[in-house]
């Protein structure tokens, strides 16, 4: 302290000297990221899978049902005996939180990859929040299998994805199909609509798919209303879907805003003939039903995943859930439930195929993208039965069901034909 | 003697990846606690010199990432020029808020709560303006190791660029200190009507600092856009801004390397408790964190910097 | 000629959501300017109290099923307590200390009950499920929210008794003394100590209550703490420490400036109107419109 100028030039010396060992160091660590070899273990002990959810923040519900099914899952799987094919080997599940922010899930993507050196992640739920993981796994090859449901996440070219649930898209399409459907047994038509929806990545991709469809049947909107994910009163939105005097309302929420939009449609009394949401996330579910009381009735939401499917696994499923957990799995459940067996048919045919070497992310993949599932516990939750992937990533044969809130119940009511009651129409 | 224990410790730092192993992941906490630590550093200009309690860090933090980020991925511009650029527009944000608040006498809790004001005013500009940045995050296109166009895989790539931009904000630091700008600010801190009947131009010293702070806060935005890989306005983040304050304060408020110190510390402790902790349950971390700090507050008022001095004194003395 | 007919019955409708919205808000920072025109403390964390007020009330009101109105039953008295606590622990050492040490003590104040915010409730948004009061009222083309109109009735009630308090009693007469020369109040007699104990819990006790009626139309979440601090202060600062009233009106101008914003041009926007309200104002006026010092 005392020697200023004597500080200062060594100060400067010392600048000298490290950018002397920066460009030693960086060439040192730079040989050394070059000359690692990468040799393939042939035993096979366990597969560790990287689970990364929102279990905390905004969309921490939907976070906290996924590790609650993936955890039943695995379980399940291990107690059959693992992988047959792998002499048995374990499914070890690694949970980690994206607390709600891309950036979380990124960092927990990192850990995964670096620390956990993880085979696969499930995850992330936010369509965003998976692009940002994608960065991280892609050089990596650790596959992702994603249970968000953006169109784009596929299309970008990536080559360790696969996406099993619809596309947004398609759920946007859905509700407009299932609307216009409905309305035409009663000899009526959509004359008015307007869109509302949350401008995050997800809400806009499904918001354009309900607009595209409508634009398809020659339907114009009378307005696009967006509001902020974070928005806190739904008033003021209220109020402007009022202003647009329309017939129907179609909606993409997430949970906490689907909450206040359906209070607000209550005690601000909006009067529709419809009100349709898109996407499996809010209003139709037992935590909507739960966190916005009977606000939500008549409600409908398109879904991933259908837990009234008449199938025998399904059906037991579905009781075992309810049993440990004391709520009927959805959206979020659904979608981990036949993502993580068709992991596992997965598993098993790159066992057999590639016993060298099976959890190499090519291996894996190339297996992946031969299977064909229609019996099985994949196919057996899977909406429409059948599983089979596309060069992107994306099943095949993607479909999406509607469900309806009747008597505080989430009730099937569409596709039509496997409905378990008719959809109540219109709103009192 | 002293220089050994510079050089030793900056071989350290140098090294420090290596130590990592060259893990991915901790080397990105690494760098993570550096570059906040960074923004405490510059943070010393308006609020440690001219006793400015700024908030507003999360405001330059994004700017700095949306301008670097745009830039990358519109125009293929190297993050490199994009740093600078992102820097500067912060800059001239900083004086468009800056000039008028220091020319009607804006401080205290008023000058506090503007600054922590402008984040979340950017934050909500940039959300509308979806020709740059909202409400969709933007995603910078993936290079393997590309050091011209600033992006790269392997973490340590960033890890140096911000040991190089912490080092640069210390010699910085360390020269307004020892030089005109510092005595003219800490005068203004500590008795600012006496300083301006000195014939001290106020207004404008305190608005070199906060330029100064702003473009080096930018800066931190901008390697962190390039590091994750995405920007989105949740960048302008009004917490950043809080943090930094409250760590500066526990380092000792005015001292010279009680914060940056007092940042290392607390934020490893941070990261260690939330890998610990973080999953069993999620925001325990946070409270522990919190506790610290209003501990420290109350009963280290003058902050930790200036009591480990004092220590250091007595160890010497006998 | 029909386009401005919409706009008319547009504004007039975002007028009145407005104006009920300012008399919630009046209630919040008036507890801030109480605390900071009577104690001179500046209480940065006033925001997370009125954040945690929500979260309580949305605690009460799904744990013994009330309705969130009801629950300022218990709020009211819980965060005359919570006052006290915090005065005991933080404020006590800082009364009388300089602006930057109080603003120093009551950000960490901020960052300790966020992140206990954060543990507790998981960040993620809460809203209570149900409210008495969830119908409307409908007069022509404007609805009226029973909720927000039955928050503002007790708001306005609530401002009218602080302000015979003030002006009849002998601690309201002390505490406005207090306002203009604390030193002069300690020479009469009385007891600052008691005096600023009091104030604070008074303050509180408005907060408790905010966060019951905010609570009735809205969701928390930790970061509501921020939002509600800054919208205080800007109230403070427009009205300036004077009267009831002019705190009032300044939170009914907020209140205005936020429906309009999110009524007639976009949700997303109403941060930079008001915020930027809020620099404007101090910049250009910054002892407030109606401020005595």
């Amino acid at each position: 302290m005392n020697s200023r100028c004597n500080g200062l030039t060594k100060l400067q010396a010392i600048v000298v000297v490290i950018v002397l060992v920066i460009g030693v160091a960086v060439g040192g660590i730079f040989a050394i990221t070059l000359l690692q070899p990468t040799t393939p273990t042939a035993k096979v002990e366990e597969i560790r899978v990287g689970l990364v959810e929102p279990l905390t923040g905004t969309y921490a519900v939907f976070g906290n049902e996924a590790k609650m099914a993936a955890e039943l899952i695995v379980e399940q799987i291990n107690a059959q005996g693992g992988i047959k094919s792998l002499g048995g080997a374990k499914i070890k599940l690694i949970v980690e939180d994206s607390k709600s922010t891309a950036d979380g899930a990124r960092l927990a993507a990192e850990k995964l990859v670096s620390v956990d050196r993880v085979n696969v992640i499930v995850g992330a739920f936010i369509s965003a929040h998976t692009l940002t993981m994608l960065d991280v796994t892609e050089p990596n090859k650790v596959i992702v299998m994603a249970d968000a449901l953006v169109d784009y996440l596929t299309a970008r070219g990536f080559k360790y994805i696969v996406r099993l649930p619809p596309k947004a898209s398609v759920h946007g399409a859905t509700a407009v199909d299932f609307v216009v459907g409905l309305m035409k047994q009663k000899g009526e038509k959509i004359t008015r609509p307007v869109l509302v929806h949350f401008d995050g990545l997800f809400g806009e991709v499904t918001g354009d798919g309900v607009y595209q469809r409508l634009r398809d049947l020659g339907i114009k909107l009378v307005d696009r209303i967006k509001y902020p994910t974070d928005i806190t009163d739904m008033a003021p939105i209220i109020e402007r879907i009022k202003a647009a005097e329309p017939d129907v309302v179609f909606v993409v929420p997430y949970f906490a805003d689907s909450v206040l939009f359906a209070k607000a449609v209550k005690t601000l009394g909006l009067k529709v003939k419809f009100i349709a949401a898109a996407g499996g996330t809010g209003l139709a579910d037992p935590d909507s039903i739960k966190a916005a009381g009977d606000a939500v009735e008549l409600m409908t939401n398109t879904y991933s995943y259908d837990p009234f499917l008449p199938t025998e696994y399904n059906k037991k499923l579905v009781e075992d859930f309810r049993k440990r957990y004391g709520k009927l799995p959805t959206e979020a459940a659904g979608i981990i439930f036949y993502t993580l067996w068709t992991l596992k048919e997965g598993l098993e045919l790159s066992g057999q195929k590639y016993p060298q070497d099976p959890l190499n992310g090519d291996n894996l993949m190339a297996c992946f993208m031969e299977l064909d599932l229609k019996s099985g516990p994949a196919a057996e939750t899977y909406p429409t039965g059948r599983i089979k992937l596309l060069p992107n990533g994306d099943n095949m044969y993607a479909g999406a069901v509607v469900l309806q809130v009747q008597g505080g119940k989430p009730v099937l009511v569409y596709p039509f034909e496997k409905a378990q009651a008719s959809a109540i129409y219109p709103r009192p | 003697m002293r220089f050994w224990q510079l050089a030793s410790f900056g071989g350290f730092l140098l090294l420090l990846p290596l130590i990592l192993g060259l893990n991915d992941y901790y080397i990105f906490l690494t760098t993570l606690i550096l570059l906040y630590t960074v923004i405490v550093m510059a943070w010393y200009f308006i609020g440690g010199l001219a006793g400015q309690l700024d908030l507003g860090a999360g405001a330059y933090h994004g700017l700095g990432a949306v301008v670097t980020g745009y830039l990358m991925i519109y125009y293929n511009v190297s993050g490199w020029i994009g740093l600078v650029l992102g820097g500067l527009a912060a800059m001239g944000v900083a004086f468009i808020v800056g000039f008028p608040s220091f020319r009607f006498g804006l401080k205290e809790v008023w000058y506090a709560l503007a600054s922590l004001g402008l984040v979340l005013i950017l934050q909500k500009i940039f959300l509308l303006w979806t020709d740059v940045a909202g409400p969709l995050e933007r995603y910078i296109p993936f290079r393997e190791f590309d050091p011209l166009y600033m992006r790269a895989r392997a973490k340590w790539f960033y890890y140096y660029i911000t040991l190089g931009l912490l080092l640069i904000t210390f010699y910085l630091a360390h020269r307004a200190k020892r030089g005109k700008l510092g005595l003219y600010l800490v005068s203004i801190r500590d008795e600012e009507e006496a300083a301006e009947m000195l014939g001290i131009d106020t207004r404008r010293y305190k608005l070199v600092a906060l330029l100064t702070y702003s473009f080096i806060t930018a800066v931190t935005g901008g390697i962190y856009a390039s590091m994750v890989g995405f920007y989105h306005p949740i960048l302008f983040d009004g917490w950043i801004g809080i943090q930094t304050a409250t760590i500066a304060i526990v380092g000792g408020l005015g001292h010279f390397w009680g914060p940056p110190l007092t940042s290392v510390i607390l934020l490893s402790i941070a990261e260690y408790l939330r890998i610990n902790l973080g999953g069993t349950i999620p925001g325990l971390h946070q409270v522990i964190f919190g506790a610290i700090l209003i501990t420290a507050i109350l009963f280290k008022p003058a902050g930790i910097g200036p009591y480990l001095e004092s220590l250091i004194e007595k160890v010497r003395k006998r | 000629m029909d386009l401005l007919i919409d706009f008319a019955i547009s504004l007039a409708r975002n007028v009145v959501l407005g104006i009920m919205m300012g008399s919630v808000y009046a209630l919040a920072a008036m507890g801030l300017a109480l605390l900071f025109g009577v104690a001179n403390l500046i209480n940065f964390a006033h925001g997370e109290y009125v954040m945690l007020a929500m979260y309580m009330a949305y605690f009460f009101s799904v744990t013994l099923v009330i309705d969130p109105v009801v629950s300022s039953i218990i709020n009211i008295p819980l965060f005359f307590l919570i006052g006290l606590v915090t005065y005991f622990l933080f404020f006590k050492r800082v009364i009388n200390a300089p602006p930057l040490s109080q603003i120093a003590v009551t950000v960490g104040v901020v960052v300790l009950l966020r992140n206990i915010a954060l543990v507790i409730w998981q960040a993620e948004p809460k809203a209570p499920p149900f409210t008495i009061f969830s119908a409307s009222y409908e007069m022509g083309p404007i609805t009226i929210p029973l909720d927000k109109l039955f928050a503002t009735i007790i708001s306005i009630t609530s401002l009218i008794l602080l302000y015979l308090f003030l002006e009849r009693s002998k601690f309201g007469t002390a505490m406005r003394a207090a306002a203009d020369d604390v030193d002069a109040v300690s020479m009469m007699g009385i007891d600052t100590g008691r005096l600023f104990l009091l104030t604070l819990g008074i303050s509180m006790m408005l907060v408790g209550l905010s966060g019951s009626l905010i609570m009735m139309y809205q969701a928390v979440t930790p970061t509501s703490g921020l939002l509600f601090g800054l919208l205080s202060w800007a109230i403070v600062a427009l009205a300036g420490l004077g009267s009831i009233r002019g705190i009032y009106l300044a939170a009914v101008i907020f209140g205005l400036a936020d429906a309009l914003a999110s009524g007639m041009w976009d949700p997303r926007g109403r941060e930079i109107i008001l915020y930027g309200l809020f620099i404007l104002i101090l910049w250009l006026k910054p002892r407030g419109l109606w401020g005595r010092r």
